[in-house]
């Protein structure tokens, strides 16, 4: 089976490697390129929230006209409501950022590897399934998918490697096809 | 309603992610005429009432002379986007996506502005759950997968949508299936 180290990475080795199973190897392993993803879903929801307390701001620190009275609540609390509301979007930006060597990612020939070092280290796996979709994206490839918790929410998100550049996504992808193939045969 | 498209195909580039000895059997394109269906018109009249209370409100906020006003552009432009969207966006989307049947893979290809190129291939199995719908023109849906929306996640079905050549795709997909099986 093709091997291949990606970007940002020296060998096949890392933090998967105590977690292989007999026999399994690693065929591909790299950091994905800094980017900036926006998540839309939050992006929404953030926007009128945002203006919202711009409003405020703006309304609460102009100064009152001769003889107008200043209507609009004390700045303290709005500010409060806005520091709330930018670091969410500020959290929710980080989140969804690739940065290099922070994530990294690995294919073996049964399953793949993503590795998140912040907020705190975390390794996960998923199983190549023999009829998963696979998902090619300008530079990104997807192959599975998770239930995650949101709050009191359960949402299903695509996983995958993003962000790896388009030439290596196209490698991914011709590796993931012979990972299905030489199941089936 | 317009012709679908036959001659996309050849454009989307796709034949490098075939395997070696993987063979096309079909190739097209869907109808991207706009369609009206209970969906889109609820969303449509939905989009329209909130755009227009939105418009009122704003109307009512602007005799003040204040700046007021400003923020109902947000929920006119939310109105708006509903209404358009529910109506334009299928289209919209089938006019940049391909299909591709193999003799083990459906391919969906987008290509939309902005987002860019998108290639998503779908192995078809023995046990996958075929569903035709057998409508002028037809659509033939191969898997299930989740979209999120803004209270968790709903099931959507993925498969070649308002194709013309409905019954010949469903013909070739149930010989795929009866190949994957037989010894």
């Amino acid at each position: 089976m093709t091997r291949r180290v990606g970007y940002g990475e020296d060998a096949l080795g890392g933090p998967w490697d105590a977690k292989l199973r007999h026999g399994e190897e690693i065929i591909w392993s790299g950091t994905p390129r800094l980017g900036l993803a926006l998540d839309w879903h939050k992006f929404w929801a953030i926007v009128p929230a945002t203006a919202v307390c711009l409003f405020y701001l703006v309304a609460t620190l102009r100064e009152p006209s001769r003889g107008e009275e200043l209507a609009i609540g004390p700045v303290g609390p709005v500010a409060i409501f806005a520091g709330f509301v930018i670091y969410l979007a500020g959290y929710s930006a980080f989140y969804a950022m690739t940065i290099p060597g922070i994530i990294r990612y690995a294919l073996t020939t049964e399953r793949a590897f993503i590795y998140r070092a912040v907020p705190w280290p975390k390794l996960a796996d998923y199983d190549i399934g023999l009829t998963a979709p696979i998902d090619l994206q300008n530079a990104s490839i997807y192959f599975a998918d998770e239930t995650v918790r949101q709050g009191r929410k359960l949402r299903r998100r695509a996983v995958g490697f993003r962000n790896i550049s388009p030439a290596e996504a196209e490698a991914i992808h011709d590796m993931l096809r012979e990972i299905q193939q030489r199941a089936i045969t | 309603m317009k012709e679908p498209r036959h001659d996309a195909p050849a454009k989307t580039g796709w034949e490098p992610y075939l395997d070696p000895d993987e063979k096309v059997l079909w190739q097209g394109g869907p109808d991207a005429s706009v369609v009206l269906n209970a969906g889109s018109i609820s969303a449509l009249l939905f989009g329209l009432a909130f755009a227009g209370f939105a418009l009122i409100w704003m109307i009512m906020a602007a005799m003040d002379g204040e700046f007021f006003w400003m923020f109902g552009l947000i929920h006119f432009s939310a109105g708006v986007g509903i209404a358009g969207g529910s109506l334009l966006w299928p289209a919209w989307r089938r006019r940049h996506s391909w299909y591709t049947l193999t003799d083990r893979r459906a391919f969906i290809a987008t290509d939309m502005p902005v987002v860019g190129r998108k290639l998503k291939s779908y192995p078809i199995a023995s046990d996958t759950v075929l569903e035709f719908e057998n409508n002028t023109p037809a659509s033939l849906f191969f898997h299930r997968e989740y979209r999120r929306t803004k209270n968790g996640t709903r099931e959507v079905r993925v498969g070649f949508e308002r194709i013309q050549d409905g019954k010949r795709v469903y013909d070739l997909m149930r010989g795929i299936q009866r190949q994957a099986v037989a010894p």
